[in-house]
């Protein structure tokens, strides 16, 4: 009985047990596969984070107003953005018909005014090796309409791998608006110049003494007449000039020139207003400077006699010396005044656009403001540089200094 | 015996008045204001020198050169443009193109247009000039 109630009681235990460690075990087993879900459920999570972020990346970079991507030295395109075939006429870069760059331009591009570089792949290597490059090229269209555009290079580490990313903008419409601007200023000033020339005509005949003799009060007035054409001239041509600079219009025409008969001849050109204003003018020439050297003639007589017209319009006496020098590899030649001066705070602006300083002081002159500015750019237009060094009251030196590596044996 | 001096300009006034100056400077003139009767005036008296605006009516000046320079009778004389544009690119070059012998820019000072005609036709004899005016 005993043993019965025993065996009883263990069989109930054992029941018990049993039951408790499948209850355990279930939820041992729940807790696992909950637990496993869980982890699933986080990495499809993960997964989506990581999916939306690229979509989010993505949605960007295709969307990006300018054509966007990588790609290797060899202009082969690695990817890019739909803009960037949206921008040619293709729907997207899976559906554009090659990899290759250049496949969407001509090797060498043929408008001249577009850039100075060779072609496309010497701009890639250049990109390369300097890190950024930024440059203007024609693009052929789907249905070959040549669109002008804007390329921007620069050097990227994706992945531990070195390439460039591009970026591209439309700049026809710019292009256009830029062409009608100029060829506005070329009419203008073509319509200021033809009356001009009619005023001056008159003039210079009256003045000549061509159609009739006349007097000194009449001469004086004529000569004023005569002063103003030359400063509104000299006005037109002037922005005419930084126009043709700024889009790189202005052609230099090389020649071997002997440097003294081209200061003679910028001198001569202000010869009348020294003596008028009983200045001195002298010219000293080194010894041992080249026989010839390689400029732009008319463009270098314009630089002088811009600084020449500047040392004379702000020197009431004293002299004016122009020197020129051989000075390390280049032709250095100075101009200098015992005019006014200019102040240090000043000098930095000096050779930038429409400057003049003091207006109220210097506007008697009739200067531009625009002298200087081209005369920068027609001295870097020889790999030269040009420069001032000035006392005020005392008088300023003008250098400028152009190679003669280029000098030509004779 | 004195040269002769064609001009070709649209725009009358300078026509006018460049005509008095060389005349003046004792050149014989002939004008025309637009291309086709100054390429006639060119064929009837093969004059030493044309002076020519670049803009014109009709033909332009660079045509009216290319047609003079490939013209037998007229391909030898030497053709000066003179013109207040400088639109278009650089005007020397499409001259050198058109085998013009130079270029003159509006407004221009009478030295200069002086020194391009005597580079062609010599030093000019101002009092013969002044004669023939009276």
């Amino acid at each position: 009985m005993n043993f019965n109630t025993t065996s009883s009681v263990s069989t109930n235990a054992e029941f018990l047990f049993l039951i408790h460690l499948q209850t355990i075990i279930s939820i041992v087993i729940l807790i696992i596969c909950g637990s496993i879900l869980l982890i699933v459920l986080f990495q499809l999570g993960k997964e989506k984070q990581r999916q939306n972020a690229k979509k989010f990346f993505q949605d960007m970079f295709d969307q990006a107003f300018l054509g966007m991507g990588l790609i290797d030295i060899k202009g082969q395109i690695l990817t890019a953005n739909v803009s960037f075939a949206l921008m040619l006429g293709y729907t997207a870069f899976e559906n554009m018909p090659s990899r290759d760059m250049q496949f969407y331009t001509e090797k060498e591009n043929t408008k001249k005014e577009l850039q100075d570089s060779i072609d496309l792949l010497s701009n890639f290597e250049n990109a390369w090796k300097k890190g950024f490059l930024s440059f203007e090229w024609a693009l052929y269209k789907k249905n070959l309409e040549l669109i002008e555009t804007e390329i921007v290079l620069n050097r990227v580490l994706v992945r531990n791998q070195v390439m460039l990313m591009f970026t591209i903008g439309d700049i026809s419409e710019r292009k256009k608006i830029e062409q009608l601007k100029d060829e506005f200023i070329g009419m203008v000033s073509h319509e200021l110049r033809t009356p001009l020339t009619a005023i001056k005509g008159t003039i210079d005949l009256l003045f000549d003494g061509a159609v009739g003799a006349v007097n000194q009060e009449q001469k004086n007035m004529l000569i004023a007449g005569k002063r103003n054409i030359e400063r509104l001239t000299r006005l037109i041509n002037e922005v005419l000039d930084l126009q043709k600079l700024r889009i790189g219009k202005l052609e230099m025409h090389w020649t071997s020139e002997d440097i003294k008969s081209v200061i003679e001849e910028a001198v001569q050109n202000i010869e009348a207003q020294v003596r008028e204003k009983k200045l001195n003018l002298c010219m000293e020439f080194d010894e041992n400077l080249p026989e010839v050297i390689v400029m732009d003639r008319d463009r270098i007589i314009q630089v002088l006699i811009n600084l020449l017209n500047n040392a004379l319009k702000f020197s009431s006496k004293g002299s004016i010396i122009i020197s020129a020098k051989s000075w390390n590899t280049n032709l250095q030649v100075s101009i200098s005044d015992e005019g006014i001066g200019i102040s240090k705070n000043d000098i930095p602006k000096l050779f930038h656009h429409f400057v003049q300083l003091a207006p109220s002081q210097y506007r008697k002159v009739g200067s531009t403001g625009l002298g200087l500015a081209i005369c920068k750019q027609l001295i870097e237009g020889h790999q030269g540089k040009i420069w001032v060094n000035s006392v005020l009251g005392k008088g300023s030196v003008f250098t400028f200094e152009i190679p003669i590596e280029q000098t030509l044996s004779s | 015996m004195k040269k002769q001096i064609l001009i070709i300009d649209d725009e009358s006034d300078i026509l006018t008045l460049t005509a008095y100056r060389l005349k003046y400077e004792g050149y014989e003139v002939i004008t025309a204001s637009e291309c086709d009767s100054g390429y006639k005036l060119a064929k009837e008296h093969k004059p030493d020198l044309i002076l020519l605006d670049l803009h014109l009516p009709g033909m332009t000046g660079f045509e009216l050169c290319h047609l003079i320079k490939k013209d037998n009778e007229l391909h030898q004389i030497p053709v000066i443009f003179f013109s207040a544009s400088s639109v278009g690119g650089d005007p020397l070059i499409k001259i050198e193109e058109c085998k013009a012998q130079g270029y003159i820019q509006k407004p221009f000072e009478v030295e200069t247009l002086f020194r391009e005609i005597e580079k062609h036709l010599g030093p000019y004899d101002k009092n013969s000039g002044t004669e023939a005016l009276k």
